[in-house]
């Protein structure tokens, strides 16, 4: 497989990318209507999660310290980063990375000359994934508005990515989400915790949640680092874990760091993979 | 009635063969659920009373809804859409039984089991780590009980107008995917419509939605207790009834029109 790799640069992966990508665009645009109704859809269905929040924020005027601009920049943030990964995703997901390993369609992908990974990311592009993006999008403004937060060119800079680490990090687990398929054949809801779990985690300070939770999220499975470290940043808030003041600036690279980590786990798992025969 | 209480053991059976599944779920639903409670714990921290819930009150909220948002299948349902897809409704609705009823027994047995494998251990679980409310009395129970019944057979009286949809649009799928979502906000699930502003309170008290959610949860509490629990036993019957009508006659207009196009 990999002697019919050589001969494609990044050059040639970006076009065939971008080609199989605007492929997957035109034919959800075949059908029009479902995919405008799908994409309010999820902007609704995100944006009640939003409405939640303003809702509880008629009763008080800050949960756990922060102010509703300030959890509604967190909020914008980890959604945002998760859109972005769903959009991108492809056939990372749990749910539909199990039918690929039931119906056999992963032993084809085995097969063909190109690296699996880019086949996986190739095979869906869902436009109504923008829903969420806007949904995101609307908080963040939202946020920006009510907390106000003081603007530096570093702050500008950095923000796009650490929305780009964000989503590598949510990427990361949909990849090892897909991994325990491998052995359990089934999709399996657990994922779910760490994906919508953990960007619904994410929209809330940390603190509010038991130590052992806060625990985990920072030094276990470092999500704290997807919106929270740098949201202290932006927000220019104290850290209340008392960790190192660069903290907030290391949060692309655990990024980076868990995403590779997770993909060492997919091969590993690809190497020790039988099919199910069928 | 015989063949209905089959079809309802089969679909029971099917539901309690994915143990893996059932099990990954309920660890899913315990996460979520300690999610909210947490925020709710918080929102307390501020304001030690919201909306008439106590802070034991809101808790159990968040238990609950865990507890029976399978049960009720907060977040949808397509399987009647997809045997339009397939062509499967043609012989479903050529069999010799009452179509309405034969996806109405598969419904409520799946629910049913839900609510044991899912909801049971979920509200175990809480009541090991925290303290909660509990129905006052047997009459309370009782009430929760038939409120919760309710519930299920609204929520499907509701999916099955939604699912039926596809018989005129072939784009119901995404119509499905938003009505869902809307009724899972007015329905109480994510916060407690107690919680909403007056005005929001006023549309969703205009909807179908708090009976799915918000009354068999706020029978439990004690919030709506006496004539107030029957009132809402009452709203939730008229509801039943009128989804059940509007089902039936679309499901009726949609047959005829399957057989004009010779189905």
């Amino acid at each position: 497989m990999e002697t019919t790799q050589a001969g494609m640069g990044l050059g040639a992966y970006t076009r065939l990318y971008l080609k199989l990508i605007s492929s997957r665009i035109r034919s959800q645009m075949q059908y029009r209507l479902s995919f405008l109704l799908d994409t309010a859809g999820s902007f609704m269905g995100n944006f009640t999660d939003l409405a939640a929040l303003l809702v509880m924020f008629t009763q008080v005027k800050a949960l756990g310290g922060w102010s509703l601009g300030e959890i509604a920049f967190l909020y914008g943030l980890s959604s945002v980063s998760f859109a972005v990964h769903e959009l991108f995703q492809g056939a990372f997901d749990n749910d539909v990375f199990a039918l690929y390993i039931q119906r056999g369609l992963f032993d084809q992908m085995l097969i063909r000359p190109l690296p699996v990974p880019f086949q996986m990311l190739t095979e869906y592009f869902l436009l109504r994934r923008f829903g969420r993006m806007a949904q995101g999008m609307l908080a963040f403004v939202l946020g920006m508005v009510l907390a106000q937060p003081h603007w530096t060119a570093a702050k500008l800079i950095y923000l796009p990515v650490v929305a780009a680490g964000g989503a590598l990090f949510f990427l990361a687990i949909s990849i090892a989400g897909c991994t325990l398929c491998f052995w359990t054949v089934q999709s399996t809801e657990m994922v779910n915790i760490f994906t919508y779990g953990g960007t619904t985690m994410l929209q809330y300070p940390l603190t509010i949640y038991q130590e052992w939770m806060q625990k985990f999220f920072v030094y276990v499975l470092p999500m704290a680092f997807i919106n929270y470290f740098p949201s202290l940043f932006f927000l220019d808030r104290p850290d209340p874990f008392h960790l190192p003041p660069f903290v907030p600036f290391i949060a692309p690279l655990v990024c980076v760091g868990v995403f590779l980590l997770a993909l060492r786990v997919w091969q590993f798992g690809v190497e020790h993979y039988t099919s199910t025969g069928s | 009635m015989r063949l209905y209480l089959e079809l309802a053991k089969k679909a029971a059976q099917r539901q309690l063969a994915y143990r893996q599944a059932n099990l990954a779920g309920l660890m899913t639903n315990l996460f979520f659920g300690a999610l909210r409670a947490y925020v709710l714990i918080a929102l307390y921290g501020a304001r030690p009373q919201s909306g008439g819930y106590t802070l034991t009150a809101a808790i159990t909220y968040t238990g609950l809804t865990q507890a029976i948002l399978r049960a009720v299948q907060i977040f949808g349902w397509q399987d009647l859409m997809k045997t339009v897809r397939t062509g499967d409704i043609v012989s479903d609705l050529a069999k010799p039984f009452d179509y309405y009823l034969f996806w109405l027994a598969q419904d409520l047995g799946a629910d049913v089991i839900r609510l044991f494998v899912r909801g049971v251990p979920i509200m175990l679980a809480y009541s090991m780590i925290t303290p909660l409310v509990w129905p006052s009395d047997v009459g309370a129970a009782l009430a929760f009980v038939i409120s919760l019944l309710l519930a299920m057979l609204v929520s499907f009286a509701w999916r099955f107008c939604v699912n039926i949809v596809a018989l005129w649009t072939t784009d119901a799928l995404g119509f499905a995917r938003l009505a869902y979502t809307v009724g899972m906000f007015f329905s109480g699930f994510l916060v407690p419509v107690t919680f909403f502003p007056a005005w929001l309170k006023t549309v969703a008290n205009w909807t179908w939605f708090p009976s799915i959610i918000e009354m068999p949860v706020e029978i439990w509490l004690g919030i709506l207790s006496g004539p107030a629990a029957l009132n809402a036993l009452i709203q939730q019957a008229v509801w039943l009834t009128v989804l059940v009508v509007i089902g039936r006659l679309m499901l009726a207009a949609g047959t005829r029109k399957l057989v004009i196009q010779g189905g």
